[in-house]
């Protein structure tokens, strides 16, 4: 608590200092090296490593089912992941399908944004390359068994309004038999719903995309092959894309690539303060200790 | 009977309908078949017709029924002959691909069973010429004569994994060939399912066709097998002559595009020179019914000149797709997600109304402070009636325009004629102007919060604090560039220093351990909750008042 | 999952028996003991000064939809309404779903009705929907905890990013806060914003604590069982495959 006697030594200034110098300084950083672009080393997981070894080794006679579901505030982490792996997939000519839900209205127009961007980048076709639809939410893992069992009964038309059985890319693509990869792009990975009712029934591999604070929560299921795959935040946006770029598929950096930096100055100015913070708590205690003395 | 007593009753009925849905095994029976049929098998025994194939109740949810050919007439039993086992491994999730022997035991049914890993092959007998079957488990290919069931590989020593196979069963001796995912064939023989020896080399060592077969059959022709390739449109036969493989194909009759026959399992009788096809062709139907038409039906190879267009002559068995006919617990299940959905939906009118509730006292009241006279104000402010009226209503009449514009926008802009109309346009403005924008900055805020708070709340007041202190900096930085530049600075013999590595040890074995263990208790408490809710113990659900 | 396998049959079985079992001893009679568990005995102390201040007091369910979750929430906020019932206090709950309104509504106005307070509160200002976004959902419960200077802040439920936005709002308003959360991920958040934080099993504790029914405490002693028997089992499985690695029976015994 901060001491209530007006007359304050510096440190318990430092210490107790109003919150909105803080939020100055932390807008003053990140702007600042959101202008100045700094070229940082792209860290390299191995989780994200063995995602893009799935995706090279991905059979072409089934699709990847992915699961788009971020919203217009965790853009900066997770379009860079939704993208990056699109790209990838149209590279390698694998078809997937893009589920969105009636939950999250934000992933349906956000997903298509760079969907449609992408495909057009790389000369690909709505129906025949890709397709994206949106599932009605049951509760949740009702909701995934019915469309792993029949995709067409459960979703019926995709997001134009055409019905599944007249895309041509959906003929052969009718249930979770026919995917060879999950892949979910999210703030949550949230995938207990997905590992429970579809990954440990149906056995098909699944991959995760999420905020880099939620990802912790990952982890546990990473070792025990439940997920196969991870992409945690900017960071994993940014080795993901870094592997992209390498393999010839794009040759511009996206944006977890300039997220991740900014991203790295802005984690090292919280540590900075708070080993300041604690630096003046000490400071404070050894005065009031000398000042006893 | 109180009305609290009456929910808990109904609740209790509901709970132990999904809880027995869950947990007894399921036992398909009456129409087995009506989702789709396919992959026909015919065998003659005893100057009787048996055809054996794979009805669907569901997607992917295989089971084999059996077909008597007495009279000229085709005649289906009721009831399937082989259904998956929910308790053992093999065949859990279905049955597909079979193919019939006849045996001193009597009929020996192979099939590929499904599970959670790769199709295994299986087999079961009958001594009731196909009525039933017993299962007799996978079987078992060596390659060095030990002929033994893995864990990882329930049919032995394969090179590969199965995609397809044939059987043969002559002179007390099997035949087995197995078409592999790498598009190899291999053959293996033995006295019997549990000791086939495969051999050396494989009979087909590359890819004859581009594409995988929808069916593959072998049969012999004096000694020497030939291969049958059943494709979308054509069904090929190779024969092999001085070391290469010969092929002789029959295309289905052209067709009009997307509505054209796809040929899905086959099986050749050779008594009669006869293919038995399975056929799947679209057609419009209800959303929830299956799209297919699919029919069992049969051919004649023996009189078509290679190349010659083929179409079935024989219909055995035609199934237009049907809604699953569900087992007997199932019905529930697909019926409470739509209950669920449609209740869902209604229930967003009732926090509509109450936004507009609140929304619209709001404005209300300021608009009768707005004409009351001086002095007899309801709400705090005088003066400047427009301004009070903006400080105590204005977001709120903000907020109900911008839904109405949002609704009319959304539901007038979204349509395919909508694309270049204002109403697409505004629409696609409110949401990449507004909304998201306005979404990543209340986001960003907790970036700032969350600074102020471990500026305040962070500090190393204990030993525990401190290592929670230096494990939360190791992470962070780890996880950032900084950390893999830090990392260089490093040599590889001292890597436990290195962040990135340190900090995926600390997120994948400690955290990964702390989480799983809140995981269980938290699952477990919920387990017990909903037990307590089930069997009507606990009466917090029905009301805040006991 | 698409069915029950056989383990999971036996451990549904096992676990339903130690819970129904210690519900039926409880019942007639035996004593436990339930630890402390200082987030939920402090509530009673944040609603009296909330009082003493005439601070409002805010109770959010989270995030959840109709669910075990949305339950246990609302036994507490039954508790919390007829304890700020009694003191003529307004309760303000803040609601994300819709399903959850319609409950809500119904154990808020029981609360104030069993008090003899009905009617003392419009129902529309106390509970409000306020969105299914979770952004907007954090922003506007933010600003209603400023605006009405909230004495005293309750979360109980499951939270996703908007638990940052809550906890902070109420910490710079001066609001006493308890956080009780199944939702892990969130709990950093809330321990350093909040004057308590209790997550995990605990949060299903909490509706035994309140009226230490012998029904509510004996399903508790019945959980810890069910630990104790997946304690044993993980060490056990973990031991024997650590000496056995190459064994195929012992694999397959532990691999059912």
């Amino acid at each position: 608590m901060a001491p209530e006697n007006k007359k304050r030594s510096l440190w318990d200034r430092i210490q107790f200092c109003d919150p909105r110098i803080l939020y100055a300084l932390f807008a003053v950083v990140v702007i600042g090296f959101e202008m100045i672009q700094i070229k940082m080393p792209v860290p390299n997981p191995i989780w994200v490593g063995k995602l893009y070894d799935r995706i090279e080794s991905l059979p072409p006679d089934k699709a990847v089912l992915i699961d788009c579901d971020y919203g217009a505030g965790n853009r900066g982490e997770c379009e860079g992941q939704f993208k990056a792996v699109i790209q990838h997939l149209f590279a390698r000519n694998i078809k997937f399908m893009v589920v969105t839900w009636t939950t999250n209205v934000e992933g349906q127009k956000l997903g298509r944004q760079v969907l449609d961007e992408v495909a057009k980048k790389m000369n690909k076709v709505d129906g025949e390359d890709y397709v994206m639809f949106q599932a009605i939410v049951n509760a949740g893992g009702v909701t995934l068994q019915s469309l792993a069992k029949d995709i067409h009964g459960f979703v019926v038309k995709d997001i134009n309004g055409r019905d599944l059985n007249e895309i041509p890319m959906m003929k052969n693509f009718r249930s979770i038999a026919d995917v060879s990869l999950i892949y979910r792009v999210a703030y949550s990975w949230g995938g207990i719903p997905w590992i429970g009712f579809v990954q440990s029934v149906y056995g098909t591999p699944l991959a995760a995309g999420s905020a880099g604070i939620e990802s912790s929560t990952a982890y546990p299921y990473l070792d025990s092959g439940q997920l196969c795959g991870l992409l945690a935040g900017a960071a994993g946006a940014a080795a993901y894309e870094k592997r992209v770029m390498e393999a010839g598929i794009v040759n511009e950096t996206g944006i977890g690539t300039k997220t991740v930096s900014v991203q790295s100055f802005a984690t090292l100015f919280v540590v900075v303060s708070i080993l300041i913070s604690n630096f003046a708590m000490f400071m404070s205690k050894w005065q009031s200790k000398r000042g006893r003395a | 009977m109180s009305k609290r007593n009456v929910l808990k009753i109904i609740a209790f009925l509901v709970g132990l309908y999904f809880f027995l849905e869950y947990i007894l095994p399921e036992k398909v029976g009456g129409e087995f078949d009506s989702y789709e049929v396919g992959s026909p098998v015919c065998v003659e025994k005893d100057g009787k017709k048996l055809q054996f194939y794979v009805g669907n109740y569901y997607k992917g949810r295989g089971i084999i029924g059996r077909m008597v050919k007495s009279s000229g007439k085709w005649k289906k039993d009721q009831k399937p002959c082989l259904q998956r086992s929910l308790f053992l491994k093999f065949d859990q999730y279905g049955l597909i691909e079979p193919d019939v022997a006849i045996t001193p035991e009597g009929l020996t049914l192979l099939y590929l069973g499904q599970n959670e890993k790769e199709p295994v092959l299986c087999y079961a007998v009958s001594s009731d010429d196909g009525q039933t079957f017993k299962k007799k488990g996978p079987v078992v290919i060596s390659t060095n004569d030990v002929f033994k069931t893995f864990e990882n590989a329930p049919n032995g020593q394969i090179p590969d994994r199965i995609k397809s196979f044939a059987a043969d069963y002559k002179g007390g001796s099997w035949d087995v060939y197995l078409f592999t995912m790498t598009y190899r064939v291999w053959h293996a023989a033995g006295p019997d399912l549990k000791h086939l020896t495969l051999d050396a080399q494989p009979l087909v060592s590359t890819a004859l066709l581009e594409k995988s077969p929808n069916a593959f059959d072998v049969y012999k022709e004096g000694d020497a097998p030939v291969l049958v390739y059943v494709m979308d449109r054509e069904i090929v036969e190779f024969r092999q002559g001085g070391g290469n493989w010969t092929p002789k194909s029959w295309k289905a009759p052209a067709g009009n595009g997307t509505n054209d026959t796809i040929y899905a399992g086959g099986r050749m009788d050779t008594s009669d020179g006869t293919l038995y096809l399975g056929t799947k062709k679209m057609q419009k139907a209800r959303p929830i019914d299956s799209p297919y038409e699919t029919t069992l039906c049969a051919v004649n190879l023996r009189d078509k000149g290679d190349g010659e267009p083929l179409a079935p002559e024989m219909t055995v068995y035609k199934k237009v797709g049907a809604s699953p006919r569900p087992t007997y617990l199932s019905y529930g299940t697909e019926w409470a997600g739509k209950f669920l959905t449609v209740v869902g939906s209604f229930a967003i009118f009732i926090a509509m109304i109450n936004l507009m509730l609140f929304h619209g006292k709001k404005i209300y009241q300021s608009a009768l402070n707005y004409n009351a006279p001086v002095g007899e104000e309801k709400l705090p402010g005088g003066g400047a009636p427009f301004r009070n009226f903006l400080k105590n209503a204005g977001y709120s009449a903000v907020f109900l325009i911008f839904l109405a514009v949002m609704i009319v926008c959304a539901l007038k802009g979204q349509t395919d004629e909508a694309k270049g109309t204002i109403w697409k346009t505004s629409f696609d403005f409110l949401f990449n102007a507004i909304q998201a924008p306005m979404g990543s900055a209340v986001f960003s805020m907790i970036t700032f919060y969350m600074i102020s708070a471990a500026y305040r709340s962070f500090k190393v007041r204990s030993l525990e604090a401190g290592f929670l202190m230096a494990a939360a900096i190791v992470c962070m930085v780890g996880q950032m560039p900084i950390g893999e530049l830090l990392a260089s600075l490093v040599p590889e013999s001292w890597k436990l220093l290195q962040l990135p590595w340190l900090s995926s040890k600390l997120l994948s074995v400690l955290n990964a351990a702390a989480y799983r263990a809140v995981l269980i208790g938290t699952l477990i408490g919920s387990v017990a909750i909903s037990l307590r809710i089930w069997l009507g113990l606990d009466n917090s659900v029905y009301s805040s008042v006991d | 999952m698409d069915h029950a396998t056989l383990p999971i049959i036996i451990f549904i079985l096992l676990f339903s028996g130690f819970i129904i079992t210690m519900i039926m001893l409880t019942k007639r009679g035996k004593e436990v003991f339930l630890r402390p568990i200082n987030g939920l005995k402090v509530i009673d102390d944040a609603i009296g000064r909330a009082a003493e201040e005439d601070r409002p007091i805010m109770f959010n369910l989270g995030f959840d939809d109709l669910s075990v979750n949305l339950f246990c929430s609302l036994a507490v906020m039954g508790y919390v309404v007829r304890k700020a019932a009694k003191l003529s206090m307004p309760v303000y709950v803040p609601l994300a779903q819709p399903l959850a309104y319609a409950m809500a509504e119904e154990f808020w106005k029981d609360g104030y009705a069993a008090m003899g307070k009905e009617g003392m509160f419009a129902v529309e200002d106390c509970l409000r929907y306020m969105s299914s976004n979770q952004s907007a959902l954090g922003a506007g419960i933010a600003g209603w905890i400023k605006r009405e200077h909230v004495g005293a802040n309750f979360m109980f439920g499951t939270y996703g990013f908007e638990s940052m936005m809550l906890a902070e709002a109420g910490q710079q308003a001066g609001a006493f806060q308890i956080a009780c959360t199944p939702s892990f991920y969130q709990v950093p958040f809330f321990m350093v914003s909040c004057d308590y934080t209790v997550f995990g099993e605990e949060f299903y504790a909490a509706g035994a604590y309140f009226n230490r029914d012998p029904v509510l405490t004996g399903s508790l002693v019945g959980q810890d069982y069910s630990k104790l028997v997946l304690l044993i089992l993980i060490v056990l499985g973990s031991l024997l495959l650590t000496i056995f690695q190459k064994t195929d029976y012992l694999r397959l015994l532990l691999q059912w």
